[in-house]
């Protein structure tokens, strides 16, 4: 077991690399200038020499590269031998080409939001849906079950950027049911925060909900008509007990796989939601920063999303190994 | 200036038209409709209704670029900059429309002599940093002299004007105060009148407008012990009526009061509200929403700029319950902005297909998918109305939806039909609709047109350039910096602006001797009568004669204020004015 | 089983193969024959686009300057956005397009880029699935590692970015970014990420089926490699390719009109619904009408979709789900 998870960590770690690599190879060579962002029409192609020269875009690629991938664990000097070298602390991913904030600085002040949103959102649709799902099956063919699978089919066909404004418009500004949403930090306020953060997660996590419905429901039937529940209950073990500990169990692993594979795609920014509800999180600022072409900011959005993604599938991996000796081996 | 961003090119335009006014005494004159008040005073003239006390909020999508003065080159810095930092001189609002020249740390408009070469002015006491100290001739000569850091190899102040570099003499080679800390800046000296401080400036040549230049963010002050240079962006030390509580770039800025301010040393701002709270990074649909119904933050806020599309809708509808409401609550109006079709000559060679595009084009049809009446009033000038150079001429038809038969005829006589390339920026579905209805209305006459989507961080370095990618039409607007004619033609029809790699605002490749004349002259017309009568003759060479432009429509501002707040607009910036905003009911 | 390819030939004829049965229960399913039905009257709205705009005499692209108030912004005059008997569904703010024609051009829009992304997918991923679960070894192993890389990379935010960035870079070989290309280039990007997932999973049930007695069998009897990946294994997988498929139409529709809404997906003069919505939002307040039919589209034809996806599934597998 615990040779598996070295190996995977290890694995895991090889690709962030070769995504760093890929990502800024894909986007440095993009002709894109940030001097042009950074002052538009009054500079002269003297001070646009010498932007460029700040931001160290004027040197060779493989310059470029490797002092980026150092830069992740030491401290970074720009134009060190210059008149005014400007540190970036590990790890760094360079100075936003609009802004010159640094980009680590930007992404440490926006992820809270996107976090807060991803793990209230996905743990409502996760409980919501699984709950939802249960009863459904459980009461498989009575009207509850219809009724579930009907709203399921419905919800998880809506649109997501149809319901964010809608919501806000009929929710927050027509009728004032509920407060602008807003992010405030949890150590501030935990009640403000959960207020602020309501219908932002509502948003996110109904479609979701109830495609874990339906995924719960599917799931939960097929382990309800396989042969060893059948043998369990033939056995003799009361109805209630065989519906939840075998039947929950068998159908659980799928789900929490693609749960923990959605959360880590959500922890890189829920784009529209955010976009939609005015929060100021990862996926908002991912947006601004392709709309302008900021490249050090595009550079860092998609190498923070990458790293969650593959932390997600690692930590599923290490789980699904756990529960289910077999995978060890094959693998 | 250009409408969508920044640059105060016109100043440079006054270069010129100011070598000829040497021998011009009153410098009244030659600003034409703005009045000049030498012995300004604080406090400012308040708008009727204001009261002192409570919060204006702003809800917004994008945050002002930079609130360093050195580095301030677009309206929406220059209009709430100056919460913060002073110029030494500054346009006034009276509330009913009225501009005036005053000094704003100046406590006069400035004494020309050596024939316009020298400026000398006084210097206001009694103007305080937010600590408490005086702000003096050496902060404001310091807080010019970061300009030059744009010459320098530090690329720690971009983004801001260059005119003073461009004007004022620099014997010493000093590049900015972080590059050559020793050297001084010799156009710039500090001195007593008595027991006020003077500054007077050395120019590299006569500028009999010098004043006007004045009132651009360089020549603010920055005092040396509070530069922290990148970082003063968000750190503005202040002079102004408000400073910096907090600053995140993109996300919010709370400013609030600087009590060391005196009302009576400020003869333009008002600063009646207790706090401004600026939020950014919002949804405009949202926004536009919460200002529709006014509640929110909308109820104590004000826009920076026109929002979305139904904003107008709801205006022009039938909403008739709606409406009322709507006209307490904004501003609707003309604004110094006019649009027009710039054609590239140089590209464009047919006079006869220039003229044809100029008949074809149904300007009524492209305005409608911009918003119809509210984006703006159908023009045949390029100068706003009441600025000379404006006249109610025709281009080729009366009609706004241009005259197809007319444009055919003129196809005629096309020697070869080439395809012409429209492009646009693809930033808005908007932009999109207006270059497909413009090639619809083209291909109508039987113009061979293509159109061209940019994309947006690219779309102004494309307009200016030349060679095989130089577009042949693309939309452009423009809008005085100050009322005078001056500031409109030749900053766009110059033709030393036209390079072999790139034009400056001359978008139109317009490279015409006659034209150059003709604008010297009319620059240098001091009668008024005269002047009009010779700028109309410009307007007319460049759009009847050579055809070098087709003018649409004078733009028109759609602002939202919240019930609870009181503004007027400023054409200068186009905006809402900050100066002057106040909260009705401070207890809401 | 273990069957012959001589004893399968030999066989009475009621034996019908798995997908004839699938089919034979699908059909039985109201539900899901209703969704194909829905699906089907898009696919006909969208493959005789052009034959309704003979009927109605509109055109997608045309401005129709008489339908809408020129001075009020552009306000289509009339209620229901300029619903009328010449304008079906009204017309285009600002613009006053046909947004009946809108419409089936939009249905063709989502449906090309679904069901040509859907078709790539599959394809692209079975066949890399089918390779690399049969031949194993070091093609399984990089076949896995590019698939790990692939979706390591945030999807939505990459295909946001990539696709200016890949016209930018294809325009320097002189190819012309014209709606049609960046359709293409829709396709492409969809494609690109979208095979993994099929590929995994056709790599998982080789691995399964490799084993069975018949494809042993079928080996000894001297089949070649691709005879047996093609004509043993593949149409024992097509099940859970149909559901993969199934899944994967809805969710481009989705993708394309989200893309759209963003304003980076299809140019002009395409419609597409997803550009439709964006545009709508601004105008909702005035006219609801002019965003209910984009909207309800969408929702509409992912609904369908759905619903023959959960038929599909359930045809191929009526052990437990319904």
């Amino acid at each position: 077991m615990f040779k598996y998870f070295i190996k995977r960590t290890a694995t895991a770690v090889v690709l962030l690399f070769v995504v760093v690599f890929v990502t800024f190879g894909l986007f440095m060579a993009v002709p894109a200038d940030p001097a042009k962002l950074s002052c538009g029409k009054t500079c002269s192609e003297e001070t646009k020499a010498n932007i460029r020269h700040a931001m160290e875009i004027d040197l060779p690629f493989t310059t470029q590269y490797t002092r980026f991938v150092k830069g992740l664990f030491v401290d970074r000097y720009y134009n060190k031998g210059s008149q005014q070298p400007r540190k970036c602390e590990a790890p760094c991913l360079g100075f936003s080409f609009r802004t010159d904030e640094n980009v680590t600085d930007v992404l440490q002040r926006r992820a809270p939001t996107t976090f807060s949103l991803a793990l209230g959102a996905s743990l409502i649709w996760l409980i919501g849906g699984v709950l939802l799902g249960m009863v459904s099956a459980l009461r498989r063919g009575k009207t509850v079950d219809k009724v579930v699978q009907s709203f399921a089919l419905f919800f998880s066909s809506l649109q997501i950027y149809l319901i964010g404004w809608v919501v806000s418009l009929y929710f927050v500004i027509k009728h004032h049911i509920i407060p602008t949403p807003t992010y405030v930090s949890p150590f501030e306020s935990v009640s403000k925060w959960a207020a602020g953060m309501l219908l932002p997660w509502l948003t996110l996590a109904l479609i979701s909900m109830a495609g874990y419905a339906r995924l719960t429901r599917a799931g939960m039937l097929e382990t309800l008509s396989e042969d060893y529940v059948r043998t369990a209950r033939s056995n003799g073990l009361k109805k209630g007990r065989v519906q939840f500990k075998h039947a929950l169990r068998g159908a659980i692993t799928p789900i929490i796989t693609i749960f923990g594979l959605d959360l880590g795609a959500l922890m890189g920014g829920a784009v529209i939601t955010e976009s939609t509800f005015g929060l100021k999180g990862i996926g908002t600022l991912s947006l601004e920063a392709v709309y302008e072409l900021d490249l050090p900011l595009i550079i860092g959005t998609v190498i923070f999303g990458a790293f969650f993604i593959i932390m997600a599938n690692l930590i599923v991996d290490m789980l699904y190994a756990a529960l289910d000796p077999k995978v060890r081996i094959t693998k | 200036m250009k409408r969508t961003r920044t640059a105060i090119v016109a100043v440079l335009a006054l270069g010129t038209a100011s070598l000829i006014m040497t021998s011009v005494a009153p410098v009244a004159n030659a600003a034409g409709g703005l009045a000049i008040n030498a012995k300004a005073v604080g406090p400012a003239p308040a708008l009727a209704g204001t009261v002192k006390g409570g919060t204006v909020n702003y809800t917004g999508k994008s945050d002002v670029n930079h609130l360093d003065p050195s580095r301030c080159y677009d309206t929406f810095c220059m209009n709430i900059g100056r919460l913060l930092w002073r110029t030494l001189t500054a346009i006034q609002l009276d509330g009913k429309g009225k501009q005036t020249l005053v000094g704003d740390i100046a406590s006069d408009v400035g004494t020309p002599s050596n024939g316009g070469k020298t400026w000398t002015f006084k210097l206001r006491s009694g103007i305080k940093w937010q600590d408490g100290q005086p702000v003096t001739c050496a902060d404001l000569k310091y807080g010019i002299g970061r300009t030059w850091d744009q010459d320098a190899d530090s690329v720690v102040l971009t983004g801001g004007t260059s005119y003073p570099q461009a004007t004022i003499e620099n014997t010493a080679g000093f590049k900015g105060p972080y590059a050559t800390p020793t050297k001084d800046l010799s156009g710039v000296s500090c001195g007593t009148s008595g027991s006020v401080e003077t500054i007077t400036f050395k120019l590299l040549t006569a500028a009999g407008d010098f004043n006007f230049q004045t009132t651009m963010p360089n020549y603010a002050a920055v005092r040396k012990d509070k530069d922290t240079g990148v970082n003063y962006d968000n750190q503005v030390f202040s002079y102004g009526p408000y400073q910096i509580q907090s600053r995140i770039k993109k996300d919010k800025t709370i400013l609030v009061r600087n009590t060391y301010w005196d009302a009576k040393t400020d003869p333009i701002r008002v600063a009646a509200p207790d706090k401004i709270d600026m939020l950014l990074g919002q949804d405009s649909v949202n926004t536009n929403n919460l200002y529709i119904e006014d509640t929110g933050r909308a109820v104590n806020g004000i826009a920076n700029g026109p929002l979305t599309q139904n904003v107008p809708l709801i205006y022009d509808s039938e909403m008739d319950a709606l409406q009322p409401l709507f006209e307490k609550r904004g501003y609707y109006g003309k604004n110094p902005y006019v649009t027009w079709l710039a054609i590239n000559v140089q590209k464009v060679t047919d006079l006869n297909l220039r003229k044809a595009i100029q008949c074809a084009l149904n300007v009524e049809g492209m305005r409608a998918t911009v918003g119809g009446k509210s984006a703006g009033d159908f023009t045949s000038s390029l100068a706003p109305e009441g600025i000379a150079g404006y006249s109610k001429s025709t281009v080729c038809s009366t009609s706004p939806k241009g005259d197809v038969a007319k444009a055919k005829e003129y196809m005629a006589k096309v020697k070869t039909n080439k395809e012409v390339t429209f492009v646009y920026s693809n930033a808005t579905k908007d932009a999109e609709n207006e270059a497909l209805s413009l090639q619809s209305s083209l291909t109508k006459a039987g113009i061979k047109i293509k159109i061209k989507p940019i994309d947006s961080t690219e779309y102004y370095t494309i307009l200016e350039q030349q060679g095989a990618d130089a577009p042949d039409l693309m939309l452009y607007a423009w809008g005085y910096d100050w009322p005078n004619a001056s500031t409109i033609y030749p900053p766009l029809f110059r033709s030393d602006l036209v390079g072999t790699d790139v034009v400056g605002e001359n978008k139109s490749r317009v490279t015409d001797k006659t034209l150059d004349a003709m604008m010297t002259k009319a620059a240098a017309e001091t009668n008024p009568a005269k002047a009009n009568a010779a700028w109309v003759a410009v307007e007319k060479y460049i759009v009847n004669t050579i055809a070098a432009v087709v003018p649409m429509y004078q733009d028109k501002t759609l602002l939202w204020r919240g019930s609870n707040v009181g503004a007027q607009y400023n054409p200068i910036a186009n905006s809402n004015d900050w100066a002057s905003v106040y909260i009705k009911n401070p207890k809401l | 089983m273990s069957m012959l390819e001589s004893d399968v030939a030999a066989l009475p004829q009621e034996n019908l193969s798995l997908s004839q049965i699938a089919w034979r229960r699908f059909k039985r399913d109201k539900a899901a024959m209703f969704a194909l039905g829905i699906v089907g009257i898009f696919v006909f709205l969208a493959i005789f686009a052009n034959v309704f705009g003979w009927i109605t005499h509109q055109d997608p692209y045309l401005f129709n300057e008489d339908a809408i108030n020129l001075d009020a912004g552009g306000v289509p005059i009339g209620a229901r956005s300029g619903q009328s008997t010449a304008h079906w569904l009204g017309v285009e703010p600002g613009t006053g397009r046909d947004l009946f024609m809108r419409f089936v051009h939009g249905a063709r829009t989502s449906l090309v880029i679904a069901f040509i992304s859907t078709i790539g997918t599959i394809a692209l991923g079975t066949f890399i699935g089918l390779i690399a679960g049969y031949f194993g070894g070091w093609i399984e192993r990089v076949v896995g590692r590019v698939i790990d890389f692939i979706l390591a990379f945030p999807f939505l935010l990459f295909v946001i970015a990539a696709t200016p960035v890949l016209e930018n870079s294809l325009e320097r070989f002189g190819i012309q970014q014209t709606p049609n290309f960046r359709v293409a280039t829709i396709i492409a990007i969809f494609v690109f990420f979208g095979w993994t997932g099929t590929a995994r999973l056709v790599r998982g049930q080789v691995l399964t089926l490799k084993e069975k007695e018949f494809i042993e069998a079928a080996r000894l009897a001297g089949a070649s490699k691709w005879h047996i990946m093609f004509r043993q294994i593949l149409p024992n997988i097509s099940g859970p390719i149909l559901v993969i498929a199934s899944l994967a139409l809805p969710g481009y529709v989705t993708a394309e009109a989200i893309l759209s809404y963003l304003n980076v997906g299809v140019i002009a003069p395409t419609s597409s619904w997803g550009a439709t919505v964006l545009r709508s939002t601004s105008y909702f307040q005035v006219n609801p009408f002019y965003m209910i039919v984009p909207a309800a589209s969408l929702t509409i034809l992912v609904l369908a979709f759905n619903l023959f996806g959960d038929g599909v599934r359930d045809a191929f597998d009526p052990k437990g789900s319904r």
